[in-house]
């Protein structure tokens, strides 16, 4: 006993150094053992900096989670009936349980005008490993687990052109895209905004006018520095704002906007919410230098592991960003982007070859209405960058319909110009 | 003492796909920093740089301690416990 008692009066007297280190650093972090919210129960987890109990941590989720939700409502009295985005991810996980306990709660203004129409996730085998059957299985049985309808979209169906079908399949065609690209930052920016593309169409198809997606704040910010790299600076407003009209009448939302990768994990941990993990191009990659996306997200995680603001401070400061208003909406045939009118190709229909169909065959078409455009006119600055490393036989069909409907539109504006010209004179 | 330690998130990509692991750890006393290098050594099959980097773990990988923040528990210089439950979590690419 009197040994004990030595010790005792020891730690009592000298606080070792490990201990006090240890505790000074507690201090630091604002570390307290009880929750610094409600103040009875024993605190667990860290919430942007603060030692709280994981009911107040659910709490923390659900309070930030409606706010961003009514944030991208536009019509605050209409019902809205949602698409959900579901890639397999732990944050498009957690949106689809986090939105449908807030709608069976119905405690929430916000909530009440929101009801899960379905489920859409785009299958992107071929651009990576095929989806094994097992984890088609887990992701339709999580669309199950809540009774939403679930729908998924190959990725290859955006090679799919009604009017010329090929003998090619859409796998091969993939396949082509991929290796047509040079460099992964290409392969992960088209595949990012085909996907998005898709999802819009589909969505339309369906029948739906918003899509919510699970992005979360550690996703935007690696979205967004990254797509300042790529040329995409101009569109930052429209590819992460939340009311963007980049797909005309479909709207994405991003209601996880607010949360830190980690603390999505640190939900779906407690609540038990399994993701399904799908490898991704630079998955297991060891070369840091893999691409821009891949870059900037070890960069990001880099940052905010001794700045733990980064990440909130890169997408307040973006939000903050608009679109300019442009009176002729001409857009990217590529990624859908709005164009700058200086962007588009001021030699109209001077680069592009005239279909040979042209006045022959008694085709007698206006000459604007059948002349091949030169993608590469009626492209962002960003894809302008893409159009410099692919050829445009691997693009998907949709690209060159996009772009001959820009450049008949273009000249057909000119045209107009020049008789409000002469009119005026 | 007996352990169980969880890799998720793709992580278990690195620990020959398995997710679950109960091991046996032959010390008294570990410290959790040493137990990373014990785990590199014993569980880890592939790229270590993925894992680890600087004697902690990578930037964008969260630590559970029996459901717990890891740095309210001590962080590196917590003292590992017989049957203590350890989550590590890859949160890099969530979608
Ligand atoms: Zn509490
Ligand atoms: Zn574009």
């Amino acid at each position: 006993m009197s040994e004990g008692g030595k010790f005792e009066d020891n730690s009592c007297g000298e606080v070792p150094p490990e201990e006090a280190r240890r505790q000074a650093d507690r201090l630091k972090k604002k570390i307290s053992d009880i929750c610094v919210k409600c103040r009875t129960e024993k605190s667990t987890l860290l919430f942007r900096k603060e030692s709280i109990c994981w009911p107040c941590y659910e709490d923390q989720i659900i309070r930030k989670f409606k706010t961003q939700l009514n944030a991208t409502r536009k019509n605050k009295s209409q019902l809205e009936k949602v698409l959900i985005a579901f890639s397999g991810g732990p944050s498009s996980r957690a949106l689809i349980h986090i939105l449908n306990e807030c709608i069976l709660g119905r405690s929430n203004q916000a909530s009440a005008f929101f009801e899960i129409g379905g489920i859409i996730h785009i299958d992107e085998s071929g651009v990576t490993k095929p989806e094994t059957a097992e984890e088609k299985e887990k992701l339709a049985q999580v669309a199950a687990s809540y009774n939403i309808p679930y729908h998924s979209v190959p990725f290859g169906s955006i090679f799919n052109d009604s009017e010329n079908p090929t003998q090619e399949t859409n796998r091969e065609k993939i396949e082509k895209l991929m290796q047509g690209c040079t460099t992964n930052t290409t392969r992960e920016d088209i595949i990012f905004h085909m996907r998005n593309l898709l999802i819009a169409n589909t969505a339309r198809t369906l029948g739906y006018e918003k899509v919510l997606f699970g992005t979360s704040a550690s996703r935007m910010a690696t979205t967004l520095i990254s797509l300042v790299c790529k040329g995409r600076g101009y569109n930052v407003a429209q590819e992460i704002g939340n009311n963007d009209t980049k797909y005309g009448d479909v709207q994405f939302g991003y209601p996880m906007r607010d949360f830190l990768g980690k603390e999505v994990s640190v939900y779906n941990h407690h609540k038990h919410l399994e993701d399904v993990f799908l490898p991704s191009l630079d998955t297991k990659t060891s070369d840091p230098k893999f691409s821009i996306d891949h870059l900037t997200e070890s960069f990001i995680e880099g940052l905010q592991v001794d700045f733990s603001h980064t990440v909130h401070t890169l997408l307040r400061s973006s939000v903050k960003l608009t679109m300019p208003k442009i009176d002729q909406p001409m857009t990217c045939s590529i990624c859908a982007a709005s164009l700058l009118p200086s962007t588009t190709s001021q030699s109209i229909g001077g680069e592009g070859k005239e279909d040979s169909c042209c006045g022959e065959n008694g085709c007698g078409g206006e000459e604007w209405l059948v002349v091949v455009a030169n993608i590469s006119d009626y492209v962002c600055g960003g894809c302008h960058r893409v159009m410099n490393e692919i050829s445009p036989q691997v693009l998907p069909p949709y690209v060159q319909h996009n772009a001959d409907r820009n450049g008949r539109s273009s000249r057909l504006r000119s045209q107009i110009e020049d008789y409000l010209l002469d009119d005026g004179e | 003492m007996r352990l169980s330690i969880e890799f998720s998130g793709g992580l278990e990509l690195l620990f020959g796909k398995k997710k679950q692991h109960s091991v046996e750890v032959d010390k008294k006393e570990i410290v959790l920093r040493d137990l990373l290098q014990w785990i590199k050594e014993n569980l880890l099959k592939e790229r270590p740089e993925l894992f680890l980097s600087q004697q902690t773990v990578r930037p964008g990988i969260l630590v559970l301690i029996n459901d717990c923040d890891w740095e309210l528990m001590g962080g590196l210089d917590y003292k590992v416990e017989d049957k203590d439950e350890l989550v590590f979590i890859s949160t890099l690419h969530g979608g």
